[in-house]
């Protein structure tokens, strides 16, 4: 439990530190950019809260081989021909 | 426009070669050799997806000079099918970044920085991507020059020690069940190859774009070349072995030993790899962050940089649980979508959009 506050607070950490950067340079930026940078930032912390919370959570591998499952099993029975 | 920087045909392949060869020559050989065996070396030289990328890219460089494929893809598909596909691109984009970031992480750590975490390691080198990719395209390709002498250097510093040792025995029999086992191999090698669909995304910066076709060409012909001699030494030395091992050329590069004074020249090997890996994870950042901007109508990409830097760090964790599944998604779901991503989807907006300006043609001849 302690291990999953203290990543959490690494997360919160790198992301007040980020901000802080570009804290500078915020009132040259358009609204527009405001916007989409509030947005990415606001994505980026919960995918990082969930993956402290759950390192195992499926990601888009998982989905890639969901989605390409036929084609990898053709591939895979032929290196089980090549090797033996 | 979004960037101002111009940079010049050369750069532009020179930019590619390190957004290609480094992470093949590292990963690939002891995937190859499960399919192709004494044939590994001859699997590079069928880079079929290589040429059709480049040609894909060049071709929509002639039908809308100036934009890359996202934006092109907005005027072939209408605004809405053009966002959706600009999405794709873009997370694949991302996915492939944080692979990458994540095979750096994991050779670094695994070959030389064994008591440091993989966090650390990935997190530094995305930090200092970040900082070249907000500085513009122009110090990307400012560093693909610096670093082509060196990697070149490198590499044969790494390769003529090793002459003697070689065993030319080994690569016999040369294609002994015909082609099919050099042309399977090279599947994994097409994911590689694919990737030359990035170029689509340098030349609207290229300050002579007609030069671009030259220097895609040389630098398909330089990475085959490079490819072909490190799994042809990777082959001649460690023979059977070589698919026993995650990086067999790490494992080359340990064998120098010359007269008992040059040993431990694996540190050369970290370097070019280093060095590479730094160029192609700028290039992958850099194509998702101005893609990014541009998909979102921004006025600049450099604001936001670091976020999508911050999301490409996490991708890097979220990619797979451990470097075996890593390899083992390299070897397979990798190759097949990114081959339906790079090549065949675009390829298909191509001859959509090709098929609709012959039809314009035939309408105003009419």
């Amino acid at each position: 439990m302690i291990l999953i506050w203290g990543k959490l607070l690494g997360v919160a950490a790198v992301l007040t530190l980020m901000v802080l950067h570009d804290w500078r340079s915020m009132p040259s930026y358009t609204k527009r950019e405001k916007t989409a940078y509030c947005a990415l930032t606001g994505l980026g912390a919960i995918l990082a809260i969930l993956l402290v919370i759950d390192p195992q959570m499926p990601g888009p591998t998982q989905w890639l081989d969901v989605i390409y499952k036929p084609l990898v099993d053709l591939m895979e029975k032929f290196t089980v021909r090549r090797n033996g | 426009m979004i960037e101002k920087g111009k940079i010049s045909a050369p750069q532009i392949g020179k930019i590619i070669y390190l957004a290609i060869t480094p992470t093949a020559i590292l990963s690939t050989p002891a995937i190859t050799y499960q399919y192709a065996k004494q044939d590994l070396w001859i699997s590079p030289m069928w880079a079929f997806s290589g040429l059709i990328a480049i040609g894909i890219a060049l071709g929509f460089q002639t039908l809308f000079p100036g934009e890359n494929l996202v934006q092109s893809s907005e005027r072939i598909l209408g605004r809405m099918l053009g966002k959706v596909f600009g999405l794709v691109i873009l997370l694949y984009y991302l996915y492939l970044s944080g692979i990458i970031v994540r095979e750096y992480g994991e050779f670094v750590v695994g070959a030389f920085l064994v008591q440091t975490p993989l966090l650390v390691v990935s997190g530094s080198m995305v930090l200092v991507c970040a900082i070249v990719v907000r500085s513009g395209v122009e110090i990307i390709a400012r560093f693909a020059d610096v670093f082509i002498p060196v990697f070149a250097l490198l590499f044969l510093l790494l390769i003529i020690p090793l002459l003697p040792d070689l065993h030319i025995l080994k690569m016999l029999p040369i294609m002994g069940e015909g082609i099919g086992p050099s042309l399977s191999g090279s599947v994994v090698l097409q994911a590689w190859f694919s990737e030359f669909l990035t170029v689509s995304f340098l030349i609207p910066f290229a300050n002579r774009a007609e030069k671009v076709k030259k220097s895609m060409a040389i630098t398909l012909l330089a990475v085959i070349v490079t490819l072909v001699s490190s799994n042809l030494v990777t082959l001649l030395l460690l023979g059977d072995l070589t698919g026993n091992y995650t990086y067999p050329f790490l494992i080359v590069a340990r064998y120098i030993n010359l007269a008992d004074f040059f040993t431990h020249l694996e540190s050369l090997f970290m370097a070019i790899w280093v060095l590479g890996a730094f160029v192609k994870i700028c290039v992958f950042f850099y194509v998702t962050a101005m893609g990014a901007a541009q998909w979102m109508s921004l006025r600049e990409y450099k604001p936001i940089v670091f976020p999508v830097g911050f999301l490409l760090l996490l991708m890097s964790v979220w990619v797979a649980p451990n470097l075996q599944e890593l390899t083992h998604a390299l070897s397979t779901s990798i190759i097949f979508s990114a081959l339906t991503v790079l090549v065949c989807i675009p390829a298909a907006l191509l001859g959509v959009a090709w098929i609709r300006k012959q039809w314009k043609k035939k309408n105003m001849q009419d």
